[in-house]
C-alpha cells in the first residue's frame, strides 16, 4: 500500500530554543531517504515529530492526509529506533519480539529471528548483557521485521561491526523490495550508507537545506584532479568547495555541473574528473562558510 | 477499552505484579525479623496485613513514579497513544492494588497460623468496621499509585508542572488520610485534628469525597499526559 508523508511548514521549539524552523518534506512509499546533518542539526528531533513522540510547535505532519499524533491505527504504523540504553533492561531479544508482536500485527517473529542469527546475536540473552553491537542488533532486527509502513532507523548501527552493517544494509534494500515502504536512515556514517539512499535530506541549523534524489544531489559538483597550475586555471571563476594538494598535485572539488565546453578543456589540460562523494558534498555543504549554498 | 488498552493493561500489570512478587516478600521478612527480635506486646500483636497496609501505600507511590520511566516509551514506540497508556495505567493501578492487596491478605493469613505473629488490625474491632478500615486503605493505596503516577508525569514534563502537581497530589493525600485515619494528630494541624470527621461526615459522605479525589487525580493525570513529549536520550 502506498503511503505518503509529509512535514509542511513544520517548526518547533523547544522552551526557548527554536530546534526547527519552517521545515517542508515529502516522502513516498518505496523509498529509501538519507536523512543527514551535523550534530544537533534537527534530525532526530524531526524523527521524533513523525513518530508523534512530539507535537510541532507550527505546521502540519501528516500520513496520507491525517495526522498520527495520537491516532492509533497511524501511530502503529510507524516504527523508530534509535540508540538506547540498555544497561537497565532485563527482556531478551525474544520477549522484545514478542511485544512488537502483540502490538504490531504486522510483525514477521520468524524473520526477526533470522536476521538474528545472521547477525550472530543471541535472542535468549538479557539485553542488559549483550554487548552494543549485538544489541544494535536486535533494533535493527525489529525494525526490519516491524514491516511498519514508515520504518524509521536512527543511527542503529553505531556499535555494529562492519560485517554486520554490510549485512543491515543489504536486509534494508532486500526489506524495500520485498515489501515497500518509506525507509528513513538517519546516519553519520555517510560514506558507507550512501548507496542505499534513493532521496537525500540535509539538515542544517533547523533547516532542510535540500531534499534531492541521489543522482541529482551528486550532480551538483565534480573533482578535477591534475598538475596544480592546470588545475588552477580550470577552477578560476569557479565556486570552490575544497582544495587538496599532494606535492604537485592539486584536487579541486567544484560546486556546479560541466558543460560540453568544459568536458573539452578537460582533455586538453590532461586532467581527471570524478563524482564526488556524498560524504564530501554534506560537509562542503553544510560548512559555515559565507557563499556557500 | 480497546483491544490495544487492554493489551496494554495486561502488560503494566504484569511488570508491576513481577515487582510487587519482590516488594511482599521483603517486607515479610521485615515483619518477620521485627517480630522475633522486637518483642513489644504492641508490635507482636499487629497482623501482618495491619502493618503492610500503610508500607502497600507508600510501596504503591514509588510504583506510580516509576511507571512512566518504564512504560512511558516503550509504549509510544509500539504506537500507543497516550490516552491508551493513560486508561491502561489507571487499570493496571486498580488491578495492582487489589493483587496487593490480596496477597498481603494471603500471606497474613498464613503467618497467622504460627504463634508468633499476630492477628489484629489495632484500630478496628472487626466485623464492619474492619471493612470500612480496610475499604479506606484500598482506595487511598490506589490513590497513592495514581498521585505518584501524576508527580511523575509531572516533573517528566517541566519542574513547574512537576512542583505544581506535587502540591495537588499532597493535598489530596493529606485530605483522605485526614477523613479515613482513626488515629488522633495525623493532620499534625490541631483545628483539622479536634475534628472526629470520618464519624461526622458518615463513611458515604468520606467514600464520595475520597472517590471525588481519586476523580480528581485522574482529571489532572489525563491533562499532564495527553500532550506529553517523550524525550530520546
Amino acid at each position: 500500500m502506498n503511503s505518503v508523508l509529509k512535514l509542511e511548514n513544520v517548526s518547533l521549539d523547544i522552551k526557548r530554543d527554536s530546534i526547527l524552523n519552517d521545515i517542508s518534506i515529502e516522502m513516498e512509499t518505496g523509498k529509501i531517504y538519507g536523512l543527514i546533518g551535523r550534530n544537533g542539526a534537527g534530525k532526530t528531533s524531526i524523527l521524533s515529530l513523525i513518530a508523534s513522540f512530539r507535537k510541532p510547535t507550527k505546521g502540519s505532519v501528516t500520513i496520507d492526509g491525517m495526522d498520527p499524533y495520537e491516532n492509533e491505527n497511524l501511530m502503529s504504523k510507524v516504527t523508530f529506533l534509535y540508540e538506547v540504553d540498555y544497561s537497565d533492561e532485563y527482556d531478551t531479544a525474544e520477549k522484545m519480539f514478542k511485544a512488537a508482536k502483540r502490538y504490531k500485527e504486522a510483525f514477521d517473529m520468524d524473520y526477526a529471528f533470522s536476521l538474528m542469527e545472521a547477525f550472530g546475536a543471541p535472542t535468549d540473552m538479557a539485553l542488559h548483557k549483550m554487548s552494543k553491537g549485538q544489541q544494535a542488533a536486535v533494533n535493527a532486527a525489529i525494525g526490519l521485521a516491524s514491516n511498519s509502513a514508515v520504518t524509521i532507523f536512527d543511527e542503529v548501527t553505531n556499535g555494529m561491526d562492519a560485517p554486520s552493517r554490510e549485512y543491515f544494509y543489504r536486509q534494508v534494500l532486500a526489506a524495500k523490495e520485498k515489501r515497500p515502504r518509506i525507509f528513513i536512515l538517519s546516519t553519520h556514517i555517510v560514506s558507507e550508507m550512501d548507496y542505499l539512499f534513493d532521496e537525500v535530506i540535509i539538515v542544517h541549523h533547523g533547516i532542510v537545506k535540500l531534499q534531492e534524489p541521489l543522482d541529482v544531489l551528486l550532480e551538483r559538483g565534480f573533482r578535477v584532479s591534475g598538475q596544480e597550475e592546470k588545475v588552477a586555471e580550470f577552477t578560476a571563476g569557479k565556486e570552490l568547495l575544497s582544495t587538496e594538494r599532494l606535492g604537485p598535485i592539486r584536487s579541486d572539488m567544484v560546486l556546479g555541473g560541466l558543460s560540453e565546453e568544459e568536458l573539452g578543456e578537460i582533455d586538453r589540460l590532461y586532467l581527471d574528473i570524478s563524482t564526488v562523494k556524498l560524504q564530501d558534498l554534506f560537509i562542503r555543504l553544510t560548512e559555515d562558510k559565507e557563499g556557500v549554498e | 477499552m480497546s483491544g490495544k488498552s487492554r493489551l496494554a493493561t495486561m502488560d503494566y500489570s504484569k511488570g508491576f505484579g513481577k515487582w510487587s512478587l519482590w516488594y511482599i516478600p521483603i517486607f515479610a521478612l521485615v515483619y518477620v525479623i521485627l517480630n522475633i527480635f522486637v518483642r513489644e506486646p504492641e508490635l507482636n500483636e499487629i497482623s501482618f496485613f495491619a502493618m503492610a497496609l500503610s508500607a502497600n501505600r507508600i510501596y504503591m507511590l514509588v510504583l506510580g513514579i516509576l511507571a512512566p520511566y518504564s512504560f512511558l516509551e516503550w509504549s509510544l514506540n509500539l504506537g500507543l497513544t497516550r490516552k491508551t497508556f493513560f486508561q491502561a495505567m489507571v487499570s493496571a493501578g486498580v488491578i495492582v492494588t487489589l493483587f496487593v492487596m490480596a496477597v498481603t491478605a494471603a500471606v497474613s493469613l498464613i503467618l497467622g497460623f504460627m504463634p508468633w505473629f499476630g492477628t489484629s488490625i489495632p484500630e478496628v474491632t472487626g466485623g464492619t468496621e474492619t471493612l470500612v478500615h480496610v475499604g479506606g486503605y484500598v482506595l487511598s493505596t490506589l490513590l497513592y499509585f495514581l498521585g505518584g503516577l501524576l508527580i511523575s508525569v509531572g516533573f517528566y514534563r517541566g519542574f513547574i508542572p512537576g512542583a505544581g502537581v506535587l502540591i495537588l497530589t499532597i493535598l489530596l493525600f493529606m485530605a483522605t488520610d485526614v477523613l479515613w485515619s482513626r488515629d488522633e494528630g495525623i493532620a499534625g494541624i490541631p483545628a483539622i485534628d479536634s475534628l472526629d470527621l470520618m464519624l461526622e461526615l458518615g463513611i458515604w459522605t468520606v467514600l464520595v469525597i475520597t472517590l471525588a479525589a481519586l476523580v480528581i487525580i485522574c482529571a489532572a493525570l489525563y491533562y499532564t499526559i495527553r500532550n506529553i513529549s517523550v524525550k530520546i536520550k
